[in-house]
């Protein structure tokens, strides 16, 4: 790895998997939260039945359903995590970008200021060869910076774009073009430097062009 | 005693109060800090029960707002962040924090306690 990347590896990456691991085990809690809480109502029936009290028996489906549809929502955010986990795995790699956004877009959905978010389907083929794991805590601090600068009712669609053969680029839309005062985290411009990413403002949002291969990280490891 | 249960995980809010419900408490439910301070308009709760962090407006800034409506109501706060888990006893600013999942007696007994502090 060049040594600036390597660097910023270890300056900031530590540093957010520390938060993006905070905020998934913030989401496992509640979700053990809404588990406990219905066990604890089967529990409560359980005794008042003992009682010889009666109660309507669609309240035990209920929960049931209720306890499936949580534990699946458990299996989902342990599969997130298992796969932001293994984007440390290859320093560099051929990456498919579609896969980096939907994970980010999962990540940054845990935070309380995330907002509806939809990832056009389109471009779902599209590679860059980087690092993974780099190119993850771009997009999503990026994300998060966008998240906090829009209102709570606000849609935010994400697009892959190729404009030319050299580079793709990540379009972040929505109705207004992005509050700069939100994009003063320098980790954002470290990264982007590093990758050698180009955030643009435009009308409507930011976009953020990076290029197909970077030459720079050639030399780091391994291209999958 | 009236409560107001604040949170926007909606299902655990719900089986909250009824559970509490069950014990002969009487709990009102929120989804936001928003709705929370529509319903303290109308209803003079003597304690919520908020969480930390939810979208559009922090457990912190709901309990500013509320006590601008509801000078005398009381606060517990839950919260799902690994390492504020002080069973139930308050900080330098009183507050109380109670981490997730809850333990129901133990909630109802911090509540008691909350609004009845020579118990």
């Amino acid at each position: 790895m060049t040594s600036r990347a390597s660097d910023l590896v270890h300056n900031q990456g530590l540093q957010f998997f520390g938060s993006v691991n905070a905020s998934i085990s913030h989401e496992l809690k509640n979700i053990f939260a809404i588990i406990s809480e219905t066990a604890g109502f089967l529990n409560d029936l359980t005794q008042l039945s003992k009682q010889g009290q009666t109660f309507d028996l669609s309240l035990l489906e209920n929960c049931s359903n209720s306890i499936a549809e949580e534990i699946e929502r458990g299996f989902d955010t342990i599969r997130q995590m298992n796969q932001f986990a293994h984007s440390v795995d290859d320093p560099v790699k051929e990456t498919r970008i579609h896969d980096t956004l939907a994970l980010a877009v999962k990540l940054t959905g845990f935070l309380s200021f995330a907002r509806k978010t939809r990832l056009d389907p389109s471009g779902n083929g599209i590679t860059v060869v980087t690092s993974p794991f780099l190119l993850q805590a771009l997009i999503y601090r990026t994300l998060s910076a966008i998240y906090q600068s829009l209102d709570i009712g606000d849609e935010l669609t994400l697009t892959l774009q190729e404009f030319d053969p050299s580079s793709v680029t990540l379009v972040f839309s929505h109705d207004r073009p992005v509050d700069p005062s939100h994009f003063s985290d320098l980790r954002v411009a470290e990264l982007a430097d590093v990758l050698k990413a180009v955030f643009t403002k435009t009308d409507t949002g930011l976009t953020l062009t990076l290029p197909r291969e970077n030459i720079d990280l050639k030399d780091l490891g391994s291209v999958g | 005693m009236k409560i107001l249960l604040v949170d926007d995980e909606t299902k655990f809010i719900n089986m909250l109060a009824r559970r509490l419900s069950l014990r002969g408490l009487d709990a009102d439910v929120a989804y936001s800090g928003d709705q929370a301070l529509e319903k303290a308009v109308r209803t003079p709760y003597d304690i919520a029960v908020l969480d930390m962090k939810m979208p559009g407006m922090s457990g912190f800034t709901l309990k500013k707002k509320l006590l601008d409506q509801l000078p005398d109501i009381k606060f517990i706060f839950v919260t799902g962040h690994g390492t504020i888990d002080q069973n139930g006893i308050p900080d330098q600013f009183d507050d109380i924090f109670l981490a997730k999942p809850l333990n129901i007696d133990t909630l109802i007994e911090t509540i008691r306690k909350r609004l009845n502090p020579d118990l």
